[in-house]
């Protein structure tokens, strides 16, 4: 059967008709010559033109011919048999060969390393290839990398690339690698496409979806696809999938709770020991026992004094699967949390306003406390402001410059805690415009009407929501005795209700912004709205509330492997080299740019777990613990080639185990014969004939 | 402008003059240059013998010595009335129209016959001309008077190539008004069935008269170089035919030296002159071989 690999090129046998448009051109316009001696002439045509005619037109066939095999051999027939058998398979291969390099294929069994195995493997794909193939590599986790993107016919330097390829601490995601090498297959002219996908099986590896479906399927229509399996038999595994921190930005002294994640993974089972360390020292350990599936807790609780960034990590011993037995975190001790207080009405006497009652619960006295409250304009409510405080304060804020806003926007997004009060001045339309589609608020405002002669007091039952779960503890009589004089009705969907009063209705509604926590409260702290502030709630209302929104930072210094770290940094620190530090203690130079007044640092991607740092000299500025996606990566659970079918209807491959022959496997599958090489020849064979017989005619 | 008079035998320096006596004057005088001889020579004016006079005679010829003794008319005769009867027969056919170059096998064998003209009549000859296709279109009788030029040099200029050729015909009706034997000097293409051609030749033959053939033709009929796609279309038939030259040539050009030889052969077994020239060819080489023909008569 004859097929074409390029058959548009076909359209350039048109070519073919222009020594015959020349041909009649040549006779439409042949000089008219007036001629006397025509019986000479007469006899002269009846004697040698036509033996010259037939071998005009033999060359007028030769030059048509050329063409037509031009176009031919550009088309690139391909001659197939449909058995398999009858012809010499000499037809070029491109191959896209995708090495699993997730974090599981670290695991180790007793043949070892299956990403040693997997990387024999690619090289045992290589060797199926013959001189004049092309390969291609994909390097594959969550994100595909093109190790060798152009199809390269050095199949040596393929080898040593996959020889020197280095296992990755990200999850998998098998399909985007896939979607990759079938872009590329599309791009390949050559007749046999092939793609060896080699893994480890995980289950994780191949997410269920639509699209990804009809990826796969398209890729086996576009392209043989052969899986190599070098999992082996994964019994299970223990894993800590998460750590969390009660309060990342603690101030020195207090307690800070930190809870590992604990999982089994398989049917592993067994005591463990989870040991914790801080700053590299041990610190304590706690006794597990791990069930097949089971996933246990690990509390311990520490307390650091030293202001600045700290950093541990909880470990478990090593076993098959190493990289997720050890999860870190990073904390940044504080000596007090700045909170802006932004007052939108001060008036004559301070305390009139619901500002300075603010000030006073969270520095009583002006002593010093685990807060640091600070009075800011509104109108000063800048990045270097806000730089280096953990919460602000809006205590009836009319309204603020876009400028200003889009500042405290990007200072929650990033972590920060808000807490928005009502006050005289507020311009509802703009909250409920403006801010509201800026996430400042977390809910619609509107004003209530007057109660005549009727306080309105807040509703015992607390939500059970870490926000406000310390209240919890207080009694039912301390919560509701604070009367509410004025208050707003908040409305809208999105927000979490964390308080009510006690006709239902909302007083306190948290919202999310990016990393960051917005807090709303129905009423002020002002006289005019309530006796809140003269009530033994209102400090324990406010530290509560206050801590909650300073521990919205918490996530900013965890990262996953693969991530971008990012922070702010003091505008102090301008023109000073600061580097990031990898946890294997290469320095790289941070990239270092301005906004809005203060230092933004990043850096690109950190792709190994641990603690990195950015450094300006001897002083870290932040830092960051990275780990793997164990949650996603850690189960080693595996896929049957059944149930890969079952999920990707439609997805065509052939799945071989490392140590099956796969050249015997592979060559079967291969035919074809191109007839590029011969056309060639003929071709050449062609534009000799036609330069003789040219010459033939012109010597005529 | 000419390098001296022998320059006016080149045909390209004679197609810029448009005076056809002062062309022929001026080739035959470039020729005699040539020649390193006067023009003039070859006069006969050596007495012959008396004969009584008869009317018509001129008064001048007549010998007054005699008449002193014998008291008649007596006439000298010269040798110059011996002198050649010669015709000039020029094919005027459609195919003399013919010209690659700046002048027409016409032209060419006009002005041949022109000069030829000019030249009998300073040798005291007598001339004659006819100009015919397929038939005789002009025949002017043979004189040896200079003012009888002119009537040739007007006849020669009026001939137009229009019709075919039929020599044969043409050439039956001269050679019954040649009366006197002559000099009949042919000057055209020949191109006919050469077979005919030669029997008109012979019938000249027969009634005497010594021939001179000037085969005129043109450099393109001779080499034929031609290299493109060209229709040619006859000019005496009208006839269109499509030729791819460079897959002829060969075969032309070897028709055209089987029918070059049969009429060279033909000729020679007659005993006629068969002079070959083409259009671009100096006028000398046929000048000179009519001089040879005229001493050998």
């Amino acid at each position: 059967m004859l097929s074409f690999l390029h058959p548009y090129m076909m359209w350039a046998a048109g070519l073919a008709s222009i020594p015959i448009i020349l041909h009649l051109y040549h006779r439409r316009r042949a000089r008219a010559i007036p001629w006397a001696a025509m019986e000479f002439l007469l006899a002269s045509v009846r004697r040698s033109a036509r033996w010259f005619r037939v071998r005009q037109l033999l060359l007028l066939a030769i030059r048509v011919l050329i063409l037509l095999l031009a176009a031919f051999a550009a088309a690139r027939p391909l001659l197939r048999s449909a058995s398999g058998a009858g012809f010499r398979r000499n037809a070029a291969t491109y191959a896209v060969i995708i090495l699993d390099n997730s974090y599981s294929m670290g695991w180790r069994d007793a043949q070892g390393v299956a990403f040693d195995r997997a990387r024999q493997a690619a090289v045992k794909c290589l060797s199926v290839l013959q001189p004049g193939d092309s390969a291609s590599l994909i390097l594959a986790s969550d994100v595909p990398r093109p190790a060798i993107r152009e199809p390269s016919y050095d199949l040596g330097a393929v080898r040593r690339t996959i020889a020197a390829a280095a296992l990755s601490q990200r999850a998998t995601d098998l399909s985007r690698a896939i979607a990759l090498a079938a872009t590329w297959v599309s791009r390949s002219s050559a007749p046999n496409k092939e793609v060896y996908i080699v893994t480890d099986m995980q289950a994780s590896a191949w997410p269920k979806r639509r699209a990804a479906a009809g990826e796969l399927a398209s890729l086996s229509r576009a392209a043989r696809v052969q899986i190599v399996d070098v999992g082996g038999r994964r019994p299970g595994q223990a894993a800590i999938t998460a750590v969390a921190l009660s309060d990342p930005a603690p101030v020195p002294g207090s307690p800070v709770r930190i809870t590992a994640t604990l999982r089994s993974y398989g049917n592993y089972r067994g005591p463990q020991t989870a040991r914790l360390f801080v700053d590299g020292r041990p610190v304590a350990s706690a006794a597990v026992d791990l069930r097949p599936g089971a996933q246990v807790l690990a509390s311990f609780t520490v307390r650091l004094d030293g202001v600045g960034y700290h950093s541990g990590y909880v470990e478990l011993p090593a076993d098959a699967l190493a990289v997720d037995n050890r999860r870190f975190f990073a904390l940044a001790v504080q000596p007090s949390r700045r909170v802006l207080i932004v007052d939108g009405s001060p008036a004559a006497d301070p305390f009139a306003s619901g500002g300075a009652y603010v000030r006073v619960a969270l520095s009583p006295g002006g002593q010093a406390s685990d807060f640091a409250p600070a009075a800011v304009a509104p109108s000063n409510l800048f990045a270097n402001e806000l730089a280096g405080a953990s919460a602000v304060v809006l205590s009836g804020v009319g309204r603020l410059d876009p400028a200003c806003a889009a500042a405290l926007a990007q200072f929650v997004r990033a972590g920060g805690g808000l807490l928005v009060l009502p006050g005289d001045n507020m311009d509802l339309s703009y909250y409920n415009g403006y801010a509201r589609r800026m996430g400042l608020v977390p809910a619609s405002m509107t004003r209530a009407p007057a109660h005549a002669g009727e306080d309105v007091h807040l509703d015992p039952s607390i939500a059970a929501e870490p926000a406000v779960e310390p209240l919890t503890e207080l009694k039912p009589a301390t919560i509701t005795a604070p009367r509410v004089f004025r208050r707003l009705a908040l409305g809208g969907s999105g927000a979490t209700v964390l308080l009510r009063f006690a006709d239902g209705r909302p007083a306190l509604v948290e919202g999310r912004l990016g990393r960051g926590r917005v807090l709303l409260l129905a009423t002020s702290f002002a006289p005019a709205w309530s006796d809140l502030q003269v009530r033994p709630l209102f400090v324990p209302l406010l530290h509560t509330l206050m801590g909650h929104l300073c521990r919205g930072q918490a996530g900013q210094l965890s990262r996953e492997v693969g991530e971008g770290l990012a922070c702010r940094a003091p505008a102090g620190l301008a023109g000073q080299p600061i580097a990031v530090v990898a946890p294997n203690g290469r320095r790289f130079p941070a990239s270092v740019s301005t906004e809005d007044g203060a230092l933004l640092l990043s850096h690109p991607n950190a792709e190994a777990s641990g603690v990195y740092r950015f450094v300006a000299g001897s002083r870290t500025v932040a830092a960051f613990a990275v780990n793997p996606p164990a949650e996603r990566e850690g189960d080693p659970a595996r896929i049957s080639a059944r149930r890969l079918r079952a999920i990707y209807p439609g997805f065509q491959f052939a799945l071989a185990a490392a140590g099956d022959d796969l050249r015997q496997r592979v060559m079967l599958g291969r035919t074809g014969m191109e007839l590029g090489g011969a056309l060639l020849w003929i071709l050449l064979l062609l534009m000799l004939l036609e330069l003789v017989a040219a010459r033939v005619a012109e010597g005529e | 402008m000419s390098d001296g008079p022998t320059a006016y035998l080149d045909p390209a320096v004679l197609a810029r003059i448009s005076h056809l006596e002062l062309k022929a004057r001026l080739v035959v005088e470039g020729f005699m240059t040539g020649l390193h001889r006067s023009p003039h020579r070859g006069h006969s004016v050596e007495f012959a013998q008396h004969r009584e006079y008869s009317p018509g005679d001129e008064i001048r010829h007549v010998d007054w010595k005699v008449f002193g003794r014998t008291d008649r008319f007596f006439i000298k005769q010269f040798e110059e009335e011996t002198n050649l009867k010669c015709y000039l027969l020029l094919d005027a056919s459609a195919s003399m129209g013919y010209k690659s170059g700046p002048m027409s096998k016409l032209e060419y064998g006009a002005h041949l016959a022109a000069a030829m003209a000019f030249l009998m009549l300073r040798q005291q000859d007598s001339v004659g001309l006819a100009v015919f296709d397929r038939e005789v279109r002009t025949f002017i009788p043979a004189r040896g008077t200079p003012v009888h030029l002119k009537p040739l040099i007007q006849a020669l200029e009026a001939a137009q190539p229009a019709l075919p050729t039929d020599m044969g015909r043409a050439f039956h009706d001269l050679a019954e008004r040649l009366h006197r034997r002559g000099l009949v000097v042919v000057i055209s293409d020949l191109l006919e069935d050469p077979k005919r051609v030669l029997a008109t030749f012979a019938h000249f033959r027969h009634r005497k008269h010594e021939v001179i053939v000037f085969h005129v033709l043109d450099r393109h009929e001779v080499e034929f170089p031609f290299q493109d796609q060209a229709v040619m279309h006859g000019l005496e038939d009208g006839r269109r035919i499509l030729v791819e030259p460079r897959s002829i040539r060969r075969a032309y050009l070897d028709e055209l030296a089987r029918f070059t030889a049969e009429l060279r052969r033909g000729c020679r077994e007659a005993r006629i002159d068969y002079v070959p020239l083409v259009t671009d060819q100096p006028l000398d080489v046929a000048l000179g071989q009519y001089l040879a023909r005229r001493a050998r008569t």
